[in-house]
């Protein structure tokens, strides 16, 4: 079993080495002539590949008030509906697109990867509802794994950063977007497979999730520190409520900003690592490129256990800090009972 | 840019509809996560930490008490041996004087059966002296006398033979 | 054109530096106080992740400005 599953991770590392070639090799043929095209590999696109043929995927329009479905891109253009201006896609009479529905390939990894740890984590809790893990100890490799994850996530996350017994309401949350993000990120790894939070539409959507469950959590003590600081001059709040406020949108700001360009610049490195090997070939001739590949394929290699660990620690630092932002606002501060201790102990003193 | 012909975004571009997309699929799934799947993990979790801490604090309790009763059983076994080891001692220490008393008595009688040998041996020698002090006047008499005889008047040699054997025992 | 890739460059390497500076600010603080508290050691390098990670960021925005620039000018 062992042998099969490395062979067979093996195989896929492999030809993940082999595909940003056959890309390079079609881009080539047809675009302006760069050896090959890193935006292509990192950006959106409208179809998925699997083993390097292109599955189109459906379009869906909200143009002028009214929705349009199509098979695929080619459709959408073959129907007369729809036309390419300004490498856009318009309605044919005039009006641009309102908003693209379009199911695009980030959306099919985030679908895969939600799924994912559904499956997962539906699959663990049907064991421990049979009592396989409740009443025993876990048995097996995948739920003591699965169990680590989660009780990680529990104990070193959300009990540790969301004060009282308030962490019980966010487990949930913090786990479904700590495996989920997990997933997305790992996805990249694959051939052909990209990860969604490479997107900043994703990280950025994720980041949102985690404001807005802050700020419905917030206590009023939170809202009090925001906006009226207790105990502080009221010229000084002129300056700090402002930088507060901002504070509350930097901070998700950031989050996504992070997961994004984390994500972002492992593919973008890879591609680009690997791409020398064409770049050598136009520059030097096919034997110094294919020569040096050697080197470039052994540092992505490299490249790609960092990233690896980076998909994790994203996730982790993802789930970390939406946790501490929860637990900010969440805390309950006890400004009375601070300022009597200190009397009290004032009183000792004298 | 070919790419907004793809759908989704470009690089660094917020796109609508694939945000609106992400956004329903992320809440349908923590909906489902939160009814369906983490709960149970979260009961099943909480039910076994709790029976184990439950067997732990009762295992705790039994081990308490297993350690009460053998703490018990020590001090008890303790006491006895402090009170054996008392009697011992008691016990060494009656033979010790019983036997200092009978070495004190035997060497009493023999001291006094010594003296009486010594008294006995001491009256013995006197008698025997005055024996031999008598036997040896007489044997002086007589020679005296056989040498008398020949020249001298007997009883005034007598007395210096007498006088000189007084002298000689005082010395 | 050849001056914005020039930008570019330089501005990915004074992200470099900047990133460099302050994530080895981090090791030092983590490995002298652990050196000076092994028994906190497995705090200190969960703290020490979690702010290489915000530095990281900060970082990586920077990375992605210069790589746009590139490839806006570039390509």
């Amino acid at each position: 079993m062992q042998i099969i599953l490395r062979r067979f991770f093996l195989f896929l590392l492999i030809l993940s080495f082999y595909s940003p070639g056959l890309v390079a090799a079609d881009e080539t043929n047809e675009s302006n002539g760069s050896p090959i095209d890193v935006m292509g590999k990192v950006l959106d696109h409208d179809y998925i590949e699997v083993a390097g043929k292109k599955i189109y995927l459906p379009r869906i329009f909200l143009a002028g008030g009214q929705f349009y479905f199509y098979a695929n891109t080619e459709s959408a253009l073959a129907s007369g509906d729809f036309i390419v201006e300004n490498e856009r896609i318009m309605r044919a009479d005039g009006p641009s697109v309102t908003i693209d529905f379009s199911i695009t390939s980030h959306l099919m990894y985030v679908w895969f990867g939600i799924l994912l740890t559904f499956f997962i984590t539906w699959l663990a809790a049907r064991r421990y509802r049979n009592g396989l893990g409740s009443e025993t100890e876990p048995r097996g490799v995948w739920q003591n794994l699965f169990e680590v994850f989660f009780v990680f996530i529990r104990d070193d996350i959300a009990k540790e950063y969301i004060p009282g017994d308030k962490y019980h309401k966010y487990v949930n949350y913090l786990f479904s977007i700590f495996m989920a993000i997990s997933f997305m990120n790992l996805f990249g790894l694959f051939p052909w497979g990209v990860s969604p939070t490479a997107d900043l539409t994703v990280t950025a959507t994720l980041a949102a999730m985690t404001f807005f469950i802050t700020q419905f959590s917030g206590t009023k003590d939170h809202w009090e520190h925001v906006f009226m600081f207790p105990g502080v001059h009221p010229l000084v709040r002129i300056i700090l409520t402002p930088v507060e406020i901002i504070g509350l949108f930097t901070k998700p700001f950031a989050l996504a900003i992070r997961l994004f360009a984390n994500m972002l610049s492992g593919k973008i490195m890879i591609v680009a690592i690997l791409g020398l090997i064409f770049i050598f070939t136009d520059m030097f001739g096919a034997y110094i490129g294919v020569g040096s590949g050697i080197v470039w394929v052994a540092l992505t290699a490299l490249l790609y256990v960092l990233k690896a660990f980076i998909a994790l620690l994203q996730a982790y630092i993802f789930t970390l800090l939406s946790a501490v932002f929860i637990g900010m606002a969440a805390e309950e501060h006890h400004h009375d009972e601070h300022d009597s201790s200190v009397a009290r102990t004032a009183n000792v003193n004298v | 840019m070919m790419y907004f012909l793809n759908g989704g975004g470009g690089l660094l571009s917020f796109d609508t509809g694939f945000a609106i997309w992400v956004l329903i699929s992320m809440l349908v799934f923590i909906w489902g996560m939160g009814k369906y799947a983490v709960p149970h993990i979260v009961k099943a979790l909480d039910d076994r930490e709790k029976r184990i801490k439950q067997s732990l604090e009762s295992a705790e309790q039994a081990l308490a008490k297993a350690e009460k009763i053998s703490k018990e059983n020590e001090k008890a076994m303790r006491e006895a041996e402090v009170k054996a080891q008392q009697i011992r001692k008691e016990a060494i220490e009656e033979a010790e004087l019983l036997r200092a008393d009978r070495i004190e008595k035997a060497r009493e009688e023999a001291s006094k059966v010594l003296q009486d040998a010594k008294d006995a041996i001491e009256q013995e020698k006197q008698r025997a002296l005055i024996e031999l002090r008598h036997e040896v006047a007489d044997l002086a008499v007589k020679a005296a006398s056989i040498i008398i005889d020949s020249e001298l008047d007997k009883d005034k040699n007598q007395k210096i033979v007498e006088k000189y054997i007084s002298n000689l025992s005082k010395n | 054109m050849e001056l914005g890739l020039l930008a570019a460059g330089i501005g990915a390497g004074i992200i470099a530096i900047g990133a460099g500076i302050g994530i080895g600010m981090i090791g030092k603080g983590a490995t002298e106080s652990i050196a000076r508290q092994p028994e906190a050691s497995g705090d200190i390098r969960g703290a020490m992740i979690l702010t290489a990670a915000f530095i990281e960021g900060v970082a990586l925005i920077g990375a992605i400005v210069c790589i746009l620039l590139a490839l806006q000018i570039g390509g």
